[in-house]
Formats: C-alpha cells, sequence, structure tokens
C-alpha cells in the first residue's frame, strides 16, 4: 500500500492541493461548491484537458507542439463558415480534416525537413493564424442558433453535460492507447531513445507524425466545443492557449525529455487550473493575479520535481557505488 | 587559410543583395529617414538578441524576456520620477540581472528545462508587472531619457550605438574569452564539459544574467522610444529575438554561433519589416510573409545538406565515368 | 576570415552613412506604391521581387493613411470605411495599416508612413501613452495628425474624433434604470469589461455611477479581455456568484453576445431573468437583439467619425477654423445612442 502511495505521489499531492483550494474557495464563496459551479468548472477544464490528453502523447514523443492555439483559431473559423453554407456534418468533417493536414504538416517538418519541434511548432503557429485571419477576413462569423452545433458545448446526455463526457472519453481511449498498445510502447520508447528506437526496427518518422495529429485532432476537438460555447467563428481566439496547454501537462508530471506521460497527472492539473480560474473569477480577483498564481505554482512544481531528480540521482549513484 | 566560409555568413550575403534591390527599387526606401528607422527597429530586437545568442548557442531559450521587458519597464520608469535618470538606469540593469539569476538558478541547480522555467516565468514577471502597476501606464518625461530611443547622434541612431558597443563587446566575449569557449562547448556536449571539469552550472547561470542585462537594456531603449512603460509591451518579444538569431544561422541544437550574424540578422530583420510597410502589404499577408521566412531560415541547415548530397553525388558520378 | 568580414561590415557602413548624409530628411515625395502585392513568395536571395505596383497616377493628390489599432475589428473596419470614402471623394488615396495591438506596431508603422511623406495621417492609437515620437515625426515633417476613436494626452493633433465613452456608460445606465424600473428584480448589476483599456474603463464607470446613483448595487466586475469565450466563463462565474443578478453590461457586443449565450446554457433565460446590454451595435448583435436575449446595445458613429476625420484634414487645408466640443483637448464628439428590439429595425 505504501508503495502504491509513493509511486503516485506526485499526482495525490496534486489532488490535495486541489482539495484545499476549493474548500478555502468555498469558505470565501459559499456558491463555489453549487452543482451549477462544479458543472461548469468540468466543462472549463474539458476545454483544456482534452487538448492536453494529445499534448501529452506528443512530450511522450519527444515532441510539443506550439501551434495549437492557431489550429483552435482555424477550425473556429472553418467551422462556423462551413456550418452556415452546407450544414453541420459537413463542418465537423472539414474541422477534422484540418487536424490531420495540420498535424502531418508540422510532423514532417519535423521529420524531414529535420527541425525541431520548437522551432517547426513555432512557424506553423505563425502560418495557421495566418491562414485563419485572411479566411476571416476581419469578421467575427456568427453560427446564431445552430442547435446542433450547441449541442457540442450545451448538450447533455443522462444529464452530463457533453463536454465532460467527450473529455472522459478522450481519456479513456488515451489511456488504453497509452498503457495496452503497441502503438503506445513505440510512442514511449521513441521519445526515450529515438537511436535506439530506429535500429530496432521502429519507424520513428512515422510515430512522430501520429503523435502531432493526435494534438492537432484533441485541439479540435477542444476548438469545437469552444466554438458552440461562444457560437461564434473568430480567428483571433487561442493566443495562449498553446501555453496553457504545455503548463497543464507539465504541471501534471509528464517528462520533457519524453518517453514518459502522465494522463492522470495531465487531467489532475488541469483541474487544479480551472479550480483555480474559478476560484479567483467567482472572488471577483483580477484575472493577471490568476496568471500570476498558475506561473509560481508552476517554478514550485518544477523545483520540487528537480529536487525529488537530484534525489533520484545521488540515490543512484550511491547505490551504483556498492 | 583565407577561405570565406560562406555558408555560416550567408545572412550577410542575403542582407546586401536585399538593400541593393530595395535601393533600386524604391525611392522612399533611399530616403535617410527611412534607413534610420530600420536602424532604429533593429537595435530594438538586436539587443536583446544578442544575449539570446549566448543562450542558443549554450543550447537552451528564454521565453521570458518579453514579460521581463515588462516587469523592468514599470520598475525603471517607476523610479524615475523619484530617483532620477542614472540610478533608475542602474537599477533596472540590476533587477533584469537578478532575474536572469532567477531564470539561471532554477534552470542551472534545480535541473529544470530551460523551456519550462522561462514558461513559468513569462507568466510570472508579467504578473509581477500588472501587481507593481495595475495595468497603468507610466509616462517618462525626461528629454535626456527620451533621448537614448529616439535621439541621434549626426546621423546614427542613439539606439543603434549602443546596439553595436554591445555588440562589439558580445563578440569580444564569445571568440575571445575563456568563457565564450565554455559556453560553445557546453551548447555541444555537457557530459564533455563535465567530464573536463568546467563548471557548467555556473556558465549556464551566468548566461541567463547576461541576458537579463541585456534585456534591461533593451528596455531602456524600448520605453525611450515610446516615451511610456506599460504593462502590456513587448508580447512578441521572444519570439522576435530568437527569430533574429535563428535568421543570422545559429542552430537551435548549439555549440556554434556568431554576434556579427546576429547583428546583421536584426538589420534584415528590420529592413524586411519595413519593405513590407513600404509596400503597404496588407497585415494579414505580412504574418504569413513572416512566418515563410522563419521556416527558410530554420530550414538553412537542411539546405546545406541538400547542397552537399548533390555535390557528393555530382563527384560521384565523375569519378564512375573516369 | 576576419578581414573579410571587417571589409564587409565596414562597406555596409559605408552606405548608410553616405546615403543617410546626402538626402538627409529630403522631402521627396514617395512613390506611391499602393498596390498590396502580397509577397508571399519571394525570398530575399532570389531577386526576382517583380515591382508589380503601379506608379502613383498624376490624378492622385496625396496619400491620406489610416493606422489603426486593430483592423480584425467589425468597429474599425467600417471607421476605415468611412475615411477611405471620404478621402477618395476628396481626391485623396487611401492607404491602411494595422497595428494588430501592438504598440511597437504602432510605432513603427506610423513612423514608415510619416517618412513616406503622405498628405495625413489618420491613427487610431494601440497605446495612447506611446504616441509622443508620432507626434514628434508628424510635426518635424509638417504632416497633420487627426485621432479618432481615441484620445491622447499628448498634444500634436489637429483634432480627436471620438465618442464620449463616459457618457455612453452613462446612456447605457440610464436605459437600464428606465427599462427596468417597474420590475421586481434584485437591482443587482454586474459589468464585464476590458481591462487595460481606458476606452472600456470609462463605459464601465459610467455605467457605475449612474445606477449607483438610482440605487442600484454593482455586485461583480470582471475582465472580459476582450474574447468571447474569456467572457463566456466570466458570465458564467458571475451567476455562480450572485444567481439574482438581473442586469450585465458588457463594454463590447461579442462579449455581450457570448454572456447571453452563457445565461441561457445556465438554464436562465436572457432577456427574461438577466438582461444583458452590449456595446458598438456590431452586425452580429442585431440578431440577438430582436430575438430579445440581449436586452441592447449603444451604438457608435465609426463612418461618421472617420468621414469627419477627413473634412477636418480638407478644413484644415483650406485654412478654415475648426470648431471643437472641447476646447483644450481639442475633442469633437459623435453621436451614440440606444438600439433596442423597438428600433433595431431601422439602423440594420
Amino acid at each position: 500500500m505504501k508503495r502504491l502511495i509513493m509511486k503516485h505521489s506526485d499526482n495525490l499531492s496534486l489532488g490535495a492541493v486541489i482539495i484545499i483550494l476549493f474548500a478555502v474557495f468555498s469558505v470565501m464563496q459559499p456558491n463555489m461548491m453549487t452543482a451549477f459551479n462544479i458543472k461548469n468548472i468540468l466543462v472549463q477544464v474539458s476545454l483544456t484537458a482534452i487538448a492536453a490528453a494529445g499534448m501529452t502523447f506528443a512530450y511522450t514523443a519527444g515532441v510539443f507542439d506550439m501551434s495549437i492555439g492557431s489550429i483552435l483559431a482555424l477550425v473556429s473559423v472553418v467551422l462556423a463558415k462551413v456550418a452556415t453554407t452546407s450544414g453541420v456534418f459537413p463542418a465537423v468533417v472539414a474541422a477534422f480534416v484540418i487536424a490531420v493536414i495540420a498535424g502531418v504538416v508540422n510532423g514532417l517538418i519535423v521529420t524531414k525537413l529535420k527541425i525541431q519541434a520548437f522551432a517547426a511548432t513555432l512557424v506553423t503557429m505563425i502560418l495557421i493564424r495566418g491562414i485563419a485571419v485572411l479566411m476571416a477576413n476581419g469578421a467575427d462569423i456568427p453560427l446564431y442558433s445552430m442547435e446542433s452545433i450547441k449541442f457540442l458545448s450545451s448538450g447533455t446526455i443522462a444529464g452530463i453535460p457533453f463536454p465532460i463526457i467527450l473529455t472522459v472519453f478522450v481519456y479513456v481511449c488515451s489511456y488504453i492507447i497509452y498503457y495496452k498498445t503497441a502503438f503506445g510502447m513505440k510512442l514511449r520508447s521513441v521519445g526515450s531513445n529515438a537511436e535506439a528506437s530506429k535500429i530496432s526496427g521502429i519507424k520513428t518518422d512515422r510515430m512522430i507524425i501520429a503523435a502531432f495529429t493526435m494534438t492537432a485532432v484533441t485541439a479540435v476537438l477542444s476548438s469545437l466545443i469552444k466554438t458552440a460555447q461562444v457560437m461564434f467563428g473568430k480567428a483571433t481566439i487561442g493566443e495562449d492557449f498553446a501555453l496553457d496547454v504545455m503548463t497543464t501537462v507539465i504541471l501534471g508530471g509528464t517528462l520533457v525529455t519524453g518517453g514518459k506521460g502522465n494522463l492522470t497527472g495531465t487531467l489532475t492539473a488541469s483541474i487544479l487550473i480551472a479550480v483555480i480560474k474559478n476560484g479567483l473569477n467567482i472572488n471577483n480577483v483580477n484575472s493577471y493575479y490568476q496568471q500570476l498564481v498558475i506561473g509560481m505554482i508552476l517554478i514550485f512544481a518544477l523545483i520540487v520535481n528537480g529536487i525529488k531528480a537530484m534525489k533520484n540521482e545521488r540515490q543512484i549513484r550511491r547505490e551504483g557505488e556498492f | 587559410m583565407k577561405k570565406i566560409n560562406i555558408g555560416k555568413h550567408a545572412v550577410v550575403l542575403i542582407l546586401i543583395i536585399f538593400w541593393i534591390v530595395m535601393y533600386a527599387m524604391s525611392s522612399s526606401f533611399r530616403l535617410g529617414d527611412n534607413l534610420k528607422s530600420i536602424l532604429r527597429e533593429a537595435s530594438m530586437t538586436g539587443i536583446a538578441a544578442l544575449g539570446m545568442t549566448f543562450i542558443i548557442i549554450m543550447g537552451d531559450f528564454d521565453l521570458s524576456i518579453g514579460s521581463m521587458v515588462a516587469l523592468l519597464g514599470i520598475v525603471m520608469a517607476g523610479f524615475m520620477n523619484s530617483a532620477g535618470l542614472i540610478p533608475s538606469l542602474v537599477i533596472v540593469c540590476a533587477i533584469g540581472v537578478v532575474c536572469g539569476f532567477i531564470n539561471g538558478v532554477i534552470i542551472a541547480y534545480f535541473n529544470v528545462p530551460a523551456f519550462i522555467t522561462t514558461l513559468g516565468t513569462y507568466y510570472s514577471f508579467r504578473a509581477m508587472a500588472y501587481i507593481l502597476n495595475d495595468a497603468n501606464t507610466i509616462i517618462c518625461t525626461n528629454p535626456v531619457f527620451l533621448k537614448i530611443g529616439s535621439g541621434s547622434i549626426g546621423v546614427i541612431p542613439v539606439p543603434f550605438i549602443i546596439f553595436i558597443v554591445l555588440g562589439v563587446i558580445g563578440c569580444i566575449v564569445l571568440n575571445r574569452t575563456v568563457y565564450g569557449r565554455n559556453v560553445r562547448a557546453l551548447g555541444n556536449s555537457e557530459k564533455a564539459c563535465k567530464i573536463s571539469g568546467i563548471n557548467t552550472k555556473k556558465v549556464k547561470m551566468l548566461a541567463f544574467m547576461l541576458m537579463g542585462l541585456c534585456t534591461a537594456v533593451s528596455t531602456m531603449v524600448i520605453t525611450a522610444r515610446q516615451a511610456c512603460a506599460s504593462t502590456d509591451v513587448a508580447t512578441n518579444f521572444h519570439f522576435d529575438a530568437i527569430t533574429v538569431v535563428v535568421l543570422g544561422g545559429t542552430k537551435l541544437t548549439g555549440g556554434e554561433g556568431s554576434i556579427f550574424n546576429t547583428i546583421i540578422a536584426a538589420i534584415l530583420y528590420a529592413t524586411i519589416s519595413n519593405c513590407l510597410n513600404l509596400y503597404h502589404v496588407d497585415a494579414k499577408w505580412q504574418r504569413i510573409c513572416m512566418g515563410l521566412i522563419l521556416l527558410m531560415a530554420f530550414s538553412f541547415g537542411f539546405i546545406q545538406q541538400l547542397i552537399v548530397k548533390m555535390r557528393e553525388n555530382s563527384q560521384k558520378k565523375i569519378t564512375q565515368n573516369a | 576570415m576576419k578581414k573579410v568580414k571587417k571589409i564587409l561590415a565596414a562597406a555596409i557602413m559605408m552606405i548608410f552613412v553616405f546615403q543617410m548624409a546626402a538626402c538627409g530628411s529630403s522631402g521627396e515625395s514617395a512613390e506611391n506604391e499602393a498596390a498590396q502585392t502580397p509577397e508571399a513568395d519571394s525570398t530575399e536571395a532570389d531577386s526576382a521581387k517583380t515591382d508589380s505596383g503601379s506608379e502613383s497616377s498624376g490624378s492622385s493628390k496625396g496619400i491620406i493613411a489610416y493606422s489603426c489599432y486593430n483592423m480584425s475589428w467589425e468597429y474599425y473596419v467600417t471607421l476605415a470605411k468611412g475615411i477611405k470614402d471620404a478621402a477618395e471623394a476628396a481626391g485623396y488615396e487611401y492607404v491602411e495599416h494595422d497595428q494588430q495591438s501592438d504598440q511597437s506596431i504602432m510605432i513603427q508603422g506610423c513612423t514608415d508612413l510619416l517618412n513616406q511623406d503622405i498628405a495625413c495621417l489618420i491613427l487610431t492609437p494601440a497605446k495612447p501613452e506611446a504616441v509622443a515620437t508620432i507626434y514628434e515625426t508628424a510635426e518635424a515633417k509638417g504632416i497633420p495628425v487627426v485621432l479618432t476613436d481615441i484620445s491622447t494626452e499628448a498634444q500634436g493633433y489637429l483634432a480627436c474624433l471620438k465618442s464620449d465613452n463616459y457618457e455612453g456608460g452613462v446612456l447605457a445606465g440610464n436605459y437600464v434604470i428606465d427599462a427596468l424600473a417597474e420590475s421586481d428584480g434584485s437591482h443587482k448589476a454586474a459589468m464585464i469589461t476590458v481591462d487595460p483599456s481606458n476606452t472600456n474603463i470609462s463605459r464601465s464607470n459610467g455605467f457605475k455611477a449612474t445606477v449607483e446613483e438610482a440605487g442600484w448595487e454593482v455586485v461583480s466586475e470582471l475582465s472580459g479581455q476582450s474574447e468571447p469565450d474569456v467572457a463566456y466563463s466570466c458570465m458564467q462565474d458571475i451567476i455562480t456568484a450572485h444567481p439574482d443578478v438581473e442586469v450585465v453590461f458588457c463594454s463590447n457586443d461579442p462579449m455581450a453576445i457570448s454572456a447571453s449565450q452563457a445565461v441561457s446554457d445556465a438554464g436562465l433565460v436572457p432577456g427574461e431573468d438577466v438582461y444583458i446590454l452590449g456595446y458598438d451595435a456590431q452586425t452580429n448583435v442585431f440578431e440577438p437583439i430582436k430575438n430579445k436575449t440581449v436586452l441592447g446595445t449603444v451604438a457608435q458613429d465609426p463612418y461618421g467619425m472617420g468621414s469627419g476625420a477627413v473634412d477636418i484634414f480638407m478644413k484644415n487645408l483650406n485654412g478654415e477654423a475648426i470648431s471643437y466640443d472641447e476646447e483644450d483637448t481639442k475633442i469633437i464628439y459623435t453621436d451614440q445612442w440606444i438600439i433596442d428590439a423597438a428600433n433595431a429595425a431601422e439602423y440594420e
């Protein structure tokens, strides 16, 4: 039992922080504990959590994607435009097509042009946003009252809002893919040691392209919900989305160096950040304090991780001496 | 060895060609004021790019410089009204070094990757600026100070003089000192450095503190130009600085780089931006343009490899036919 | 290699200095390359830069340039149209510059425009406090500057055409008080504003002062950062904290529309349980107003601002006197009025 707790200590400590914060905020503003608010928090969680699941896969493979904010914007614009002219189904299909193309392009730039993930996705970030802005041409594209799209954000199945169900679905799939499939294993191996993986026959290029595609697809899912919430196609959304998602993944304990993704941690971290934002909003606190809090928590968590890593190293070295 | 390595200094060639073409084609470009404006703009990003060159050669990134500018600007402007010009400039340099110190400590001593640390400080520094000043803007009226940004000595803008002076110092440090050698060695292989006894932690710390100092000087110039300090300044600053360094041919993988190239690249970047304005290119297309330029810059390595391969192939054919 | 480097550097320096010394700040009239050639595919290494822009047509009297806060907002697109129509009617060429909400781009772009010796600069500054250097350059070149929509503390402009944002907030406040005087609601109000923006803060302050005077309570004030999705979650959180809030004043329309979405998603009825007000009268808000999900919006006259700016420039050129609404700040106010379900049809 003790070993179980030690193994999951990171996630448990995050969980503890969530509960403490929630308690503190609820004392300051009792309405925090209402079902309505908790439902809102969970829906807000789903917006980043879904994209963060994809990003966890990317980190596992040793890459990351800064362009998801721009993908968010492009999909929002395309969704609005296609939905108002051709209907909901073609719009959603178009959105996924964009996701796959974006992911493949990112992957190709990284693998074929041999450009690092940071640089490659920086470029696609700018280019994709440029395309989104061009398509929107200065206007917000309204979706008026398309009920079918509304369902994506406020529809319920058996009383549970659709976004929450989608999040659960995405995470269940992610767990299965990560832990139970050969694909997941290959991804992890590529992330921890790309050279060795290549020698042992794994097609590393394809794995990386797959990782980028997963990130893009989950980003599109997030975009669908966001656009459905506001019923607008807007080319300027998501400027900070990529950084927010990456913060979530890192806070959740996934290693940036690759090889070890922590899906539970990602989910817990998304909940933590959503609770912070919600709690501060309800207590009428300026949104810039929210950023400070999140930034400091990130740094603090990383320092703690760093100390732990150093202790581990020292212990391994000591054990190795005997 | 008088053979010029064109590949390494390709950016100089590009700048010269670009200038000659623009000179011939646009009478507005030739205007003295326009050229002055280009040099001035180049210095704004260029000064920070000098520090960033060291960091990228070392194999790291610094995403927090934009937020540093916000924080330092507010601090400096705040002190200027009470403490006077020189003390406030000294203070801002000191605090810049402190910010760099914070980054450096977390990265070097707590072993947190630079990308993540500076992500955390990206949020935190700007948030601190907000807390200090509450989203208000501080106006600077000291005429001597304003000259730093908008003044010129003779025909050369003051910021550019500062830029060149710092650039020369940077060049000397990088190429002629033991420290510069250590930075390059660290970028090549951290393990090799440790084995040969170099104190990698100190090298990293110093690099980030230098970056903080460069950012402080950049802040002086930017704030002087704008005659005000505000919390939402320089939101894309890190992007511009990194672009300039990469445009100069410094590889993101680290190990090699040239301050001279960074200076030229800063001028090139400002020139391109200026030309896009001269031709009244739509803002939407400007973004895409910059993205494509960035893509090209990042692909330098790939293009070089292609050329080498082509040469090899043609040589093989020659020896086969012989 | 060092030697070649030094020679190259010296050569570049010499070209700079020579050209700057020779031309100085000559008043060479700029070629009016108004063609918006997308340079997306040209690389610097290929000298294949074909200049497809036309030479300045003899019939144009010069360029009137409009540098704008952010051309992705419909309000400014309308303002720009006002300027364009008036400029072209007066025989001038019209050129646009988008600051993309970035103050450095504002300074750089305006300086570049001024260096091309345009006839007039019409400006909506992204950062009003940073314009001093633009005014300096404009004065040195003798180019008049007219401000639209956002005023600056520094002087250096012919006139500033804007709406009185504080009054707009007051207008909204009075409307709400009249419309809901009979209701038995909680008389609690909330505001979703845009934090660092002076324009929006004036509006909120006007609204707040007015309703508080009439006995209402402003229970919450959050920043929607001008992003509809942020406004959405702000609205949700306002309802959570104060379920009996009656009116929400949003300082622009996109935020108002998202807020109404949030209200209906929460199971309440916008227009019955919670009333929402917007600002700017964007095209997208008319539908919700007619459906009564949004109570109303404060309309401004951006087109009038734009054409008015060109008028001021022409008056100045012809030596006519300009009459201001406020003498010391040279502000001229344009109209504002409320659009609600009753008069929406005529303004669409």
